[in-house]
């Protein structure tokens, strides 16, 4: 257990840290591929790249986030009810669209760059918050909202102080899941000139380079899985309080 | 006062209240009793308007209720509910104090009404006020949401099955000390409950209701006494007499009594009585000595039977129904009372308790 956590909070952003400096990684992908002749991705650093990573990820989550906890309260107020199963279908139909496609179908609309992968991210994650939105809202015990509705909290207090709140540690694991995933996704982003951790990735498929498709890939799961954890921490301090 | 008349709620096909009328007097707990689905909660949700009637009006101090903020009239009317219905992330203390936060009172003011509240319902401020709902028993909770629905001291209380979901001892407890917060506050309360017992115990009116109507609406002691309908009757239970006597006190009953002071070492003693009650020279019961034993020649103090007059005595304040139970167990015709200090104040006879039960049934 305590390892896990040492695990967790010291050698997994270690390695990443590791990761990011040019001669030790130069020197890691030489001893795992001696016979490659570059063992290092040039055309720009690894930190400028994590950089257009995390930039990708943050731009699509947050409208995602807002866009997913607000149709997720709406649906489940009064009247909204009719919208639910709506709402919820089109957002699963979004989810099982594949990324690639949504890509592809994006660019001649919003052209090349970062529109069309924004774009596709964004669709990606708001499935996860907005289902986990109506989960944490369902889960209210209908005792609560009644002994509140009794004592004269109007509807907007209600759900600013009760509803959110208790449904807040599951919404934070819709957020968490979409932003995982969206972590990995954005590596698509590199198809249509969105850089990030998929342009290593994608020079190496094309140049036959394992050391520059596996340092774009080994980031990319670091980075998600810190991301994880810190994301994981929250949910449980808040949840263990309420 | 609250006053509903000709109240009526549907539901699509069914009626769940048909032409209700009820005043509650300022001040007086009104307890709703029936079988399940009589209408009971909506007729309660009515009242804070959690449930609009279908047609009718419902009256505050005569004022209708539909004319009122919603919000702002439940503020004023405290609300206990079976579940409890605590909020979960918040502290005991956070809890108590939504109200006063809804009506936008000083901090300080709120956590001295929290803490006076607390201790109002025996909780220490101290050890509760920081805890979550997640760490208190049911019994504890249940207090919470009472002092809860009391923090900004609404005048009306309503609370549906408040002591339903508690063990039975407890249940006993939260009546009990619930019946005292109510003497000293005089709210104006009203009570929904499936159990005819605390029904009897809690309220100064049982209103009876079935398929959502008033069958019989009485103090507790004339419905025992009458039951209005077969239904009532059966309702209330076969023991409705000795429920009703469990309504009234020693003190009700009691005739003075004189004890003899004795010598104890006399071989004589003139009494009406075979068994007469012996105090000491401060009027404390002792026992009671038998007077065949003296005749037959044994000195008093030999005839003198001692009892511990705490455990053998009636108190005034308890029940006529215990009094009787204590006569039956004992298997005598009569029985001392006596006060705090042990001194004898009067006795309760056996016919004394029939004739006040069967002069209450025929009245
Ligand atoms: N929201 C609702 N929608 C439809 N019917 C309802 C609703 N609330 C209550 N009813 C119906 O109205 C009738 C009275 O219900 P109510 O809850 O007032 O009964 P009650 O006396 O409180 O019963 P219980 O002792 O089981 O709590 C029942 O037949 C119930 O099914
Ligand atoms: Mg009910």
């Amino acid at each position: 257990m305590r390892f896990r956590r040492a695990a967790g909070w010291i050698v997994t952003p270690a390695a990443l840290g590791l990761c990011l400096i040019p001669p030790v990684a130069t020197a890691f992908f030489r001893f795992l591929f001696p016979d490659v002749p570059d063992h290092l991705y040039t055309r720009s650093t690894m930190v400028t790249l994590l950089g257009q990573h995390l930039a990708l990820v943050a731009i699509s989550s947050l409208p995602a986030v807002i866009a997913g906890i607000g149709a997720g309260v709406a649906v489940t107020r009064r009247g909204g009810e009719e919208f639910l199963s709506l709402v919820k279908g089109a957002a699963a139909i979004a989810q099982t669209f594949p990324p690639a496609a949504v890509l592809a179908l994006a660019v001649p609309a919003l052209g090349f760059g970062t529109k069309p992968a924004v774009f596709a991210l964004f669709l990606f994650s708001i499935f996860p918050v907005l289902e986990n939105t109506i989960a944490g809202i369902r889960s209210v015990p209908p005792a609560v909202l009644d002994a509140a509705a009794g004592m004269g909290m109007g509807p907007v207090v209600r759900l600013l102080r009760i509803e959110l709140p208790l449904a807040f540690p599951v919404i934070l694991g819709g957020v968490r899941t979409a932003v995982v995933i969206n972590v990995g996704t954005a590596t698509l982003g590199a198809i249509v000139g969105a850089g990030g951790l998929g342009v290593p990735i994608i020079a190496g498929l094309v140049r036959f380079n394992p050391a520059f498709v596996l340092h774009g890939a080994l980031v990319a799961a670091l980075l998600a899985f810190v991301l994880d954890r810190s994301l994981r921490s929250l949910e449980t301090r808040y949840g263990r309080e309420a | 006062m609250i006053e509903l008349t000709n109240v009526r709620k549907e539901y699509g096909e069914t009626l769940a209240v048909e032409d209700l009328s009820l005043r509650i007097p300022t001040g007086t707990l009104c307890v709703l009793i029936g079988p399940s689905g009589c209408g009971k909660t909506t007729t309660l949700r009515m009242i804070n308007r959690l449930v609009e009637p279908t047609s009718g009006s419902i009256r505050l101090d005569g004022s209708p209720v539909e004319t009122r903020d919603v919000n702002e009239l439940r503020r004023n009317i405290g609300y206990v509910i079976q579940q409890v219905g605590l909020f979960p992330h918040m502290t005991v203390s956070q809890n108590v104090a939504t109200v006063p936060r809804l009506l936008k009172w000083d901090k300080k003011s709120t956590a001295a009404r929290v803490n006076e509240l607390l201790d109002l319902v025996g909780l220490d401020p101290g050890e509760y006020g920081e805890k979550y709902p997640s760490q208190l028993s049911g019994g504890e909770a249940q207090r919470i949401g009472v002092a809860r629905a009391l923090a900004a001291d609404p005048q009306i209380v309503l609370m549906d099955e408040p002591f339903g979901a508690v063990d039975p001892l407890t249940r006993d407890i939260l009546q009990s000390e619930f019946i005292k917060i109510q003497r000293k506050l005089k709210k104006t309360v009203v009570f929904v409950t499936h159990d005819i017992d605390e029904a009897i115990r809690m309220a100064d009116t049982v209103v009876v209701m079935q398929e959502g109507r008033i069958v019989q609406a009485d103090s507790p002691e004339d419905l025992l006494a009458r039951p209005a309908t077969s239904f009532v009757r059966d309702f209330v239970g076969a023991d409705r007499a000795l429920k009703r006597l469990a309504r009234f006190a020693v003190a009700d009953i009691m005739v003075p009594a004189e004890g003899l002071g004795v010598d104890l070492e006399a071989t004589e003693i003139a009494s009406e009585y075979r068994f007469p009650w012996v105090v000491d020279e401060d009027g404390r019961f002792v026992g009671w000595v038998d007077t065949d034993a003296v005749s037959a020649g044994t000195t008093v103090g030999e005839a003198l039977h001692r009892v511990v007059a705490a455990e053998f005595c009636l108190r005034e304040e308890g029940s006529v129904k215990d009094a009787l139970s204590r006569m039956i167990h004992e298997g005598v015709q009569s029985l001392p009372v006596a006060d705090g200090d042990g001194r004898l104040t009067g006795s309760v006879t056996l016919a004394a308790i029939q004739e006040f039960s069967t002069r209450g049934t025929a009245l």
